[in-house]
């Protein structure tokens, strides 16, 4: 299959064990659901394995993978018939109250409502930057996009989120 | 001085300014309230999300793919191992040979046959 001729089965590994938390988190914040993130995870792995040969070293790895979670995300998402965006919450798997910022599990929801409240190109901005962890470069790999129109639609994704709360307030 | 794009807030917010374009991005707030205030919430939105996205990290059940060995490749091996316990190591040499010759003529007899058909075919063509 020639699968392994630039990147190693060992290097493959070496590259995803310290991304799999982030990972994990992020597939969360799509499917919102732990177990459907697992399958989602581990579709993204077996793909990613299958396609080594197409990944170029000079690209971010981590940005060229989460966007293949993000594919097995919704895919999942279009499996099971649900949009993102309008996925039920498992308030069991949401943060612990106190954990949050401004405090409880008030907040938390008051956040994941925000979210969902926001049009799908804002919220994977947001979902990758934060949930993922990554870089204006691994969101721009991720995504498809330079790093300047990461920049400016990151700041228009957190504007729009303050819009919603700000709304929400009133 | 260089007028401040809003997107330098959020850039400033990540650390992705030059120290020079921090500085003045700073100095730019510190002068203007509405500015202020536009940051201040989008601190404040930045410190929320982080504390979601730390609680949402978990580290997921998956099985890591493995290259499954590719057996074809050790049947000659296996076959060779075969023969030299079977004939003794004196017959090796002959059995190798014999298999160097039978492969040798299927290759000829199938470039034979190609041949041949196509020959047939130009026939039928000129026909």
């Amino acid at each position: 299959m020639g699968i392994f001729s630039q990147v190693s089965e060992d290097e493959f590994r070496r590259w995803i064990e310290p991304l799999l938390e982030r990972a994990g988190g992020y597939a969360f914040s799509i499917v919102r659901n732990r177990e459907d993130a697992e399958d989602a995870i581990q579709e993204a792995l077996l793909k990613a394995y299958l396609n080594m040969s197409r990944y170029e070293r000079s690209r971010s790895f981590k940005g060229w993978w989460f966007a293949i979670i993000r594919n097995c995300c919704l895919d999942l998402l279009r499996k099971r018939g649900r949009r993102p965006g309008t996925v039920a919450i498992d308030t069991s798997e949401l943060p612990s109250p106190g954990n949050n910022a401004r405090g409880g599990m008030e907040r938390s929801d008051e956040l994941v409502w925000a979210l969902n409240q926001m049009t799908p190109v804002h919220r994977e901005i947001i979902e990758l930057r934060y949930f993922g962890d990554c870089s204006y470069s691994e969101i721009a790999e991720a995504l498809g996009i330079p790093e300047g129109t990461v920049m400016s639609r990151l700041h228009a994704a957190r504007q729009a989120l303050a819009d919603i709360y700000r709304k929400e307030k009133r | 001085m260089k007028p401040i794009d809003p997107t330098e807030i959020s850039a400033l917010l990540d650390g992705k300014l030059s120290p020079e374009d921090a500085e003045r991005v700073r100095r730019a707030l510190a002068e203007n309230s509405s500015l202020r205030c536009e940051y201040e919430e989008l601190v404040a939105l930045d410190v929320e999300l982080k504390a979601s996205a730390r609680a949402a990290m978990f580290r997921p059940e998956v099985v890591l793919p493995k290259r499954s060995e590719d057996i074809r490749l050790n049947v000659p091996l296996l076959v060779l191992i075969l023969v030299v316990l079977r004939f003794g190591i004196k017959a090796t040499p002959l059995f190798i040979g014999s298999v160097v010759e039978i492969v040798f003529l299927c290759i000829l007899l199938g470039w034979g046959l190609q041949y041949l058909l196509k020959a047939s075919e130009r026939e039928i063509q000129l026909w």
